[in-house]
């Protein structure tokens, strides 16, 4: 166990490195920063002037050991566009971000994982069909789509939530329900995937035929199998939600790290962005990292076979 | 109610509703998913006008089943006075295209990858687990920036762009589900009777991924459908003035509050399709998935 | 969840007038409906980047300043005259120098008199290249400011600039030394303190703006002081989340409404909508030099199809509407130096046809158009008229940094794009901009450029006047560009609220007031 976590730990800050220079390349394949920061009225001398002062004009590599150099001095730089140090703006906007991801997936838990089972356990009747339409309703829908439905919902035609901010827990209740939401189906579809796979089992069978509660049958033989490769998409859920949650924070103007990501790439703001893709990479990290020992767990033989490996 | 009900493996019990209704599921899809198919083949038969005229004087004319709507245009006009339905049936054929392309180029992408790093293990499993987690960390937007700011905008940069975005999920779960079966007394009697990697991978391995395989693939058509429709916030969508479901999507957005049926009709027709792919997949699933646990 | 969605018809303006109702009753949050409670409820789309005015390049980052900042001189829009603002009065001694007499009688929002010190230390400050100012065209021109005496400055100019007093009325506010000292530009940023009529008194940056009227506003001022006691400015960034917070009067006022969603707003019961024109406009930039002049637009007869080809006229009237101009001349006719008086194109599809013929193109031309920072509507609706005239473009959305990289480098035949001029009424900031030899000059015209380079630095008004239009005219004659169209902004707010919106896109919310 210990080897695989320092493993884990030496791949994870090569990964880092990696992803943090792939992102710094990209952040200039993706428009000149001089020409953003210049902002819509910036000339092209205004633009030039600014390439010189924040030295855009240095071969990228330079920069990139520079920024490097510093980061690993714990100093993750000087936003270009807030004047202010990155670490002042970055841990608040990503603490919100990650209790809105947080609740939102513990919504999409609730909602996903009791519709998958119950599918998969009553497979073909209305119950299934219930939760497939369940599930299409929330790929086939945009989350800015969903998201404004229940702004006009719940705050304009029955005005009991609030529209903007995340000063309280009911500020929260919108966005998590959409985020949740869209990351619902497809944990919903592996769930009922999985259950009609593991239920056709031998184990489960014999279990079953052993007189095993069938409730218990379901929830604790079945269940455990099934759920693997849901706790391995689950990264990639969490993922996406941060994705989503752009649109999310922008619906409900919360002022989060997705909307900052974003905002920060559309203005070449470096330092933030780099920050950002550090804290997102280290995030995913950890979670495939949790998603994999959880996985050990609930299958003994991936433990087995890594020990092997 | 039946104590469990297995579609695939168990012989067909007595309580089991007839075959054909089984197969509901399957028959329904497939009728709306050849509906989608034909109105996009049929496209230029069917559409009642140019999808790219536009007509500055009759912008925004609301559906026949509105009080002010005309027969003139049936599902009315969008924001720059093009006929919705024309478009509609131009863009089946755009986002067909771009959701069946993207499952099928990240399929294999994610599907390579997965098998590969759940199967070996290991070594090859770090460096796998690390692309995939590197792909993961990128944000989205700033790989599509940048590949739109370098190549412009078209619909090969669309599905290659969304291909690349979203082979992640594919590789998670085949990569999980791999490592579950890889070790398994069937794999394990194969290899005893020496079967090669590659006989094993594709005989043993590959039929018991099928099911999550068209689970994942359903999903992705939807999402990179609906992908698109962010990414032409960008401009890095199918390049105006091409129809797609996933743009009308997006430019239904400003007219969400006042003039609804904008997003509504487009909307519909997707989760028409995504129905039917998923009632199709689920179909499959019951008719061919194998038995070679057994 | 989704069933109202389902609903295949136009429900929701009705749903939001009932829900005006209900909002009245039982709105939430913090931000109460505002003539009640003297509070204005704005919103911006935008984030405000920072309240240190000379590092922000946004609107509405520059918009909030102008609310806590106050500068020398003031305009007055309607007339275009400089009046004095903290100075009480100023004289131009000569081509490169100024004095100010400075008001005894204004405090900054610490208590703090103003005097000639704050006044040197801010000028002085922003004009260093170590403080490294965003625009850096509001303050490049300034090589020093003088302390005469207590209430006495004189300003030494590097070289003539005729935008001097533009600049100096708004866009040089006056920071106070030794708070600015202290706290320094992060300081400022959070808790900037100056000499306008609100002050700052609580903010969550990039989210939540608090200001308060300053009650020890100094008697005098032309700005007046303000009217309504608080203003709470929050942003927004979803549109249509500010659109129902403003009909359930969780908002006051809001702006840059799309023309479509203004014509819906209208019909709401509490809201109104007014428009202005500003000094925004839309152009399409044709590079004659592209590919080295192995283009088809190196003929001039092409880049006159291009400009006969688009219709204007349909395209403002449907999409655009309001105070919105077709434009001739490339310039805002609210400009100083903008005339009409030059050779005109009207919308003519055959005949642009025509001139395609004779340039030897019968078949039309294809050509990429890079677009950027305009509604991808009007783009869509220009390629269409363009289509139909033989010129077929293909499309090429950017973001604003690759799209205007891509101009300067040469590699967008065309683009098209809008301009602001700062917010500036003078031609020279933009034609004398774009066609003066710089970076963004790809026309490089021999003829154009000395007569630019003159108006730019002259203080003669009449002989900039004459060259600006001498230059106009080759423009037009040369079609370099498609003179597109001048914008309006929307602003849609409460109707009890009396406010006005400013040709330079700025909005006097000091002088706004309950009806």
């Amino acid at each position: 166990m210990l080897r695989f976590v320092l493993r884990r730990s030496g791949s994870a800050l090569i990964l880092m490195v990696v992803v943090s220079f792939v992102a710094f390349m990209l952040i200039f394949a993706a428009g000149d920063p001089a020409v953003k920061l210049a902002g819509e009225a910036g000339s092209a001398a205004d633009a030039a002037r600014i390439r010189a002062f924040y030295g855009f004009d240095q071969p990228i590599y330079l920069q990139f050991l520079h920024w490097i150099g510093a980061a690993l001095h714990g100093n993750l730089g000087h936003s270009l566009y807030f004047d202010q140090p990155v670490s002042a703006i970055l841990f608040d906007r990503l603490g919100t971000t990650l209790l809105l991801g947080l609740v939102s997936f513990i919504f999409a838990l609730a909602i996903s994982l009791p519709l998958g089972i119950a599918a998969a356990r009553w497979q073909n009747t209305w119950i299934d069909r219930t939760a497939l339409i369940v599930a299409v309703i929330g790929q086939a829908m945009p989350t800015f789509w969903f998201a404004l439905l229940l702004v006009v919902m719940f705050s304009v035609i029955w005005p009991i939530l609030p529209t903007s901010g995340s000063e309280t827990w009911r500020h929260f209740i919108m966005p998590s329900v959409v985020l949740g939401y869209f990351a619902a189906p497809a944990i919903m579809r592996l769930t009922r995937s999985g259950m009609i796979l593991a239920l056709e089992t031998d184990y489960v069978r014999t279990a079953r035929a052993l007189g095993i509660a069938p409730r218990k049958v379901l929830l604790k033989y079945a269940l455990r199998n099934a759920v693997i490769p849901v706790v391995s998409v689950s990264a990639a859920q969490f993922g996406y939600m941060l994705a989503g949650s752009v649109v999310v924070e922008s619906v409900f103007a919360i002022n989060g790290a997705g909307r900052l990501a974003w905002e920060s790439i559309l203005r070449s703001d470096l330092p933030t962005v780099q920050a950002l893709v550090l804290c997102f990479s280290l995030i995913y990290v950890i979670l495939t990292f949790v998603a994999d020992v959880l996985n050990a767990w609930l299958d003994p033989r991936m433990r087995l076979a890594d020990a092997r490996a | 109610m039946p104590a469990h009900s297995d579609a695939a493996s168990a012989p067909a019990a007595a309580w089991r509703m007839p075959r054909w209704a089984r197969h509901s599921g399957l028959v329904a899809g497939g009728i709306i998913l050849a509906i989608i198919f034909l109105m996009g083949l049929l496209a230029p038969v069917l559409a009642p006008y140019n999808p790219y005229d536009q007509n500055l004087l009759a912008r925004i004319v609301p559906p026949i089943w509105h009080e002010t709507g005309t027969w003139a245009h049936p599902l009315g006009t969008d924001h720059l006075g093009r006929d919705y339905l024309s478009r509609l049936l131009y863009g089946a054929r755009v986002s067909v295209f771009i959701g069946v392309t993207v499952a099928f180029v990240s399929g294999i992408i994610g599907t390579v990858l997965g098998v590969t790093a759940g199967y070996f293990g290991g070594k090859t499993d770090t460096v796998i687990s690390f692309i995939i987690t590197a792909r993961l960390a990128l944000p989205v937007i700033l790989v599509a920036l940048a590949v739109v700011a370098l190549f412009g905008s078209s619909l090969s940069v669309v599905v290659g762009v969304l291909g690349l975005l979203l082979w992640d999920r594919f590789a998670l779960v085949m990569r999980a589900t791999t490592q579950q079966i890889r070790d398994a007394d069937f794999v394990m009697a194969a290899k005893v009777q020496g079967a090669s990697t590659w006989q094993i991978i594709m005989q043993e391995i590959m039929p018991n991924l099928a099911t999550n395989i068209t689970v994942v693939a359903t999903l992705e058509i939807a999402q990179a459908i609906v992908l698109e429709a962010a990414l032409s916030f960008l401009g890095l969508g199918v390049p105006p003035p091409l129809p797609s479901w996933g743009l009308m999507l997006a430019e239904g957005k400003s007219f969400i509050l006042f003039d609804p049926w904008l997003i509504t009709i487009p909307g519909m027709l997707l989760f028409g399709l995504v129905l039917a792919i998923n009632l199709v997949g689920d179909g499959l699933r019951d008719v061919t998935a194998p038995d070679s646990r057994n | 969840m989704i069933q109202p969605n389902r609903r295949p018809s136009a429900l929701w303006a009705p749903a939001l007038v009932a829900g005006l109702v209900l909002g009245a009753v039982a709105a939430s949050g913090p931000a109460l409906a505002g003539k009640a409670d003297d509070t204005l409820n704005a919103a911006f789309s935008a984030e405000v980047t920072t309240l240190d005015s000379y590092k922000e390049s946004g609107r509405e980052g520059l918009v909030l300043a102008r609310l806590l900042y106050d500068s020398l001189l003031n305009k007055d829009m309607a007339t275009g005259e400089f009046k004095p603002e903290l100075a009480e009065s100023y004289k131009i001694v000569d081509d490169k120098t100024i004095d100010f007499k400075l008001r005894n009688n204004v405090k900054f929002h610490n208590g703090q008199p103003m005097t000639a010190d704050d006044v040197v230390y801010t000028l002085n400050l922003v004009s260093s290249k170590d403080y490294n100012a965003r625009y850096q065209i509001a303050v490049e021109w300034i090589d020093h400011a003088e302390k005469l005496g207590d209430y006495e400055v004189r300003l030494h100019m590097k070289r003539p600039n005729p935008l001097a007093l533009e600049m100096l009325a708004g866009n040089l506010p006056i920071y106070p030394k030794a708070y600015y000292e202290k706290v320094g530009s992060q300081g400022m940023s959070v808790k900037p303190v100056g000499a306008g009529p609100y002050k700052l008194v609580e903010m969550t940056p990039g989210t939540r703006y608090v200001l308060e009227r300053f009650e020890d506003y100094y008697a005098g001022s032309p700005k007046g002081a303000a009217k309504i006691k608080h203003m709470v400015v929050r942003v927004l960034p979803e549109s249509n989340t500010q659109y129902a917070e403003l009909v359930n009067g969780q908002l006051d006022w809001i702006w840059r409404v799309p023309p479509d969603d203004a014509r819906n707003l209208a019909r709401q019961k509490n809201v109104a909508v007014s428009n202005a024109q500003i000094m925004r406009f839309a152009y399409i930039s044709i590079n004659p030099n592209y590919k080295d002049g192995k283009s088809p637009l190196a003929d001039v007869r092409v880049r006159q199809a291009i400009n006969m080809a688009v219709d204007k006229g349909s395209i403002v009237k449907a999409l655009i509407g309001g105070a919105s101009q077709p434009m001739a001349a490339a310039c805002n006719p609210l400009q100083f130096g903008c005339t009409n008086d030059v050779k005109t194109y009207p919308f003519d599809t055959a005949k642009a046809k025509a001139l395609l013929a004779e340039a030897g193109y019968p078949d039309g031309i294809k050509l990429d158009l890079v677009f950027t920072s305009l509604p991808r509507i009007q783009a869509e609706a220009i390629a269409a008229n363009l289509g139909k005239a033989g010129i077929h473009v293909t499309l090429n959305e950017q973001q604003y940094a690759p799209g205007i990289s891509a101009w300067r480098e040469g590699r967008a035949p065309l683009l098209l794009t809008n301009w602001g001029s700062y917010g500036v009424g003078d031609v020279g900031l933009s034609v004398g901009q774009f066609f003066s030899g710089t970076g963004d000059d790809l026309a490089k015209d021999k003829d154009i450029i000395p007569l630019l380079q003159a108006a730019n630095t002259s203080m003669d008004r009449a002989k900039r006047q004459e060259n600006y239009k001498k230059a106009l005219q080759i423009i037009a004659d040369k079609a370099y560009w498609v003179p597109l169209w001048t914008y309006n902004v929307i602003t849609a707010h409460n109707k009890d609220l009396v406010v006005t919106q400013n040709a330079d896109e700025f909005v006097d919310f000091f002088r706004a007031h309950w009806k």
